[in-house]
């Protein structure tokens, strides 16, 4: 599996393609270890 | 990070702020946090995403890394205090800047707690990014 076909999620749930981030323009994509 | 949130758009790109808890946790922490409405905060709670970037998830990273400690010690003299971890702990950080075209221009590993790229970094990651972009 190609790293843009991840699937994540948004804040409401919802599913989301990793490569529809940086498909209009380009993206830093912070990955933080976890949330707090 | 989010200190600088607004230069990733106004130099042209976006910020996307990836974590593994879920949703309901990543919502809190962004509102908690207080990002502008450019920047898109995201969840991999299956951590797939980590894995295909190269991303680590160790525990020896994250409690015994002398780097990390000093890190530690050195935000909490700035006034910067942890949560309730919300995620999975072992979980490494990073960054990526990839561009339109799908090629990843700029990669960094995290290994260990509070190792991240500066903003400074980023932006310049960004901004060759840009420059493969239009030479594409």
């Amino acid at each position: 599996m190609e790293l843009a076909d991840a699937v994540v999620k948004d804040t409401e749930g919802r599913d989301l393609r990793l490569g529809d981030v940086w498909r209009d323009k380009p993206a830093v994509l912070v990955f933080v270890r976890h949330y707090g | 990070m989010r200190p600088h949130a607004e230069e990733f758009e106004r130099s042209g790109g976006k910020l996307a702020v990836v974590g593994n808890g879920w949703p309901a946790a990543a919502k809190s922490w962004a509102e908690h946090v207080g990002f502008p409405p450019g920047v898109q905060v995201l969840t991999d709670p299956s951590r797939k995403a980590y894995d295909l970037a190269g991303f680590k998830r160790s525990v020896v990273l994250t409690l015994f890394n002398p780097a990390s400690l000093a890190r530690f010690v050195r935000a909490n003299l700035h006034g910067f205090r942890q949560g309730r971890v919300a995620g999975d702990p072992w979980q490494q950080g990073g960054a990526l800047v990839v561009a339109p075209s799908g090629k990843v221009t700029y990669r960094y590993v995290g290994f260990g707690p509070g190792d991240q790229p500066s903003p400074g970094k980023l932006l310049e990651a960004l901004r060759k990014a840009q420059a493969v972009g239009s030479a594409g």
